[in-house]
């Protein structure tokens, strides 16, 4: 996985230009490493990677994002934000080399692992890349926001 | 619309729950760490294994490097293309490449890690917590009357 940080600043970007709701999209994007509880786990000498492998799929992270979107006004559309976050995680994720075999992408119908071995967990030019991406689009959005405000004055 | 939503709840709840018993029965079959693959010698042979651990020893001669195993032989030997950076002992290595034999291996990819780059994945996920967390209370707010987080008027 690449870290947290990444995964959350590339839901952070991701809902500002698409003008989604920002907040849950940044959740969405961390949803699928409710699986890393089983790191914690290890360290304890207990070994929960079977239970919680399927959380970080797509079928396992739909369903949490489907649970957590029921506690909301409308869950529909905190769902969408949340879908669109789970979506940008493996994005993500599919690029990196796993030495485990790759993301389930399609399970419980098969266990193929799928990656593109383009970068490793470990590096950390991606963070990085996403720090900066993050700024430009965050002063790109103060700009815009300033521009608005001056034309509505 | 309260039972709507229990009702959903529990369906979700339910296929997930499926989805845990499944995995926990079937994920030593499909997931092939080093110690099962070399338990497993002849089904894995000549054909393609990802696996990482930690370098034990590296021989720069021969662009070779060692790696510890669980199990017998207790070091696997990986053959590093010469056109690929050599990791020093004590790196974190995760390796694509042929089993050509049970303590050999012709790797395809490396990608290296020191000790403290594996680490730092940690370190570097922390900040991310309280950034979630902060845009999220920022625009939503718990009602414990209504069992559900609701938009903050300023938000």
């Amino acid at each position: 996985m690449p870290d947290w940080l990444t995964h959350s600043l590339i839901g952070w970007i991701t809902g500002k230009i698409i003008k989604s709701d920002v907040a849950l999209l940044v959740i969405g994007s961390l949803l699928p490493d409710i699986e890393k509880i089983s790191v914690v786990d290890n360290w304890f000498g207990i070994h929960s990677e079977q239970f919680l492998a399927p959380f970080h799929t797509p079928a396992g992270a739909f369903l949490i994002g489907g649970l957590l979107a029921l506690f909301f006004e409308s869950p529909k559309k905190a769902f969408i934000p949340l879908s669109i976050g789970i979506t940008t995680h493996f994005i993500l994720d599919v690029f990196l080399f796993n030495s485990s075999g790759g993301l389930r992408l399609l399970f419980p119908f098969s266990w193929e692992g799928w990656q593109y071995d383009v970068i490793s967990s470990g590096d950390d030019w991606i963070t990085i890349i996403a720090i900066y991406a993050a700024a430009f689009v965050y002063i790109i959005y103060l700009y815009y926001t300033n521009l608005t405000s001056k034309n509505n004055m | 619309m309260k039972q709507k939503r229990l009702l959903v709840a529990l369906l979700l709840l339910l296929i997930l729950g499926i989805l845990i018993v499944y995995s926990r029965l079937e994920y030593d079959n499909h997931n092939y760490g080093l110690k099962y693959i070399l338990q497993h010698f002849d089904t894995f042979n000549n054909t393609k294994i990802s696996f990482d651990g930690f370098v034990t020893e590296v021989n720069v001669t021969n662009h070779l490097i060692y790696l510890e195993t669980a199990v017998q032989p207790w070091f696997i030997e990986v053959k590093i293309p010469g056109n690929q950076k050599l990791p020093q002992k004590g790196d974190f290595v995760e390796i694509y490449g042929t089993l050509n034999t049970r303590d050999y291996v012709t790797a395809e990819k490396i990608f290296i890690n020191t000790p403290w780059q594996k680490d730092m994945i940690y370190l570097r996920s922390l900040p991310a917590i309280p950034f979630a967390f902060f845009l999220f209370y920022k625009t939503w707010k718990f009602s414990r009357k209504k069992i559900r987080f609701e938009r903050r008027n300023n938000a």
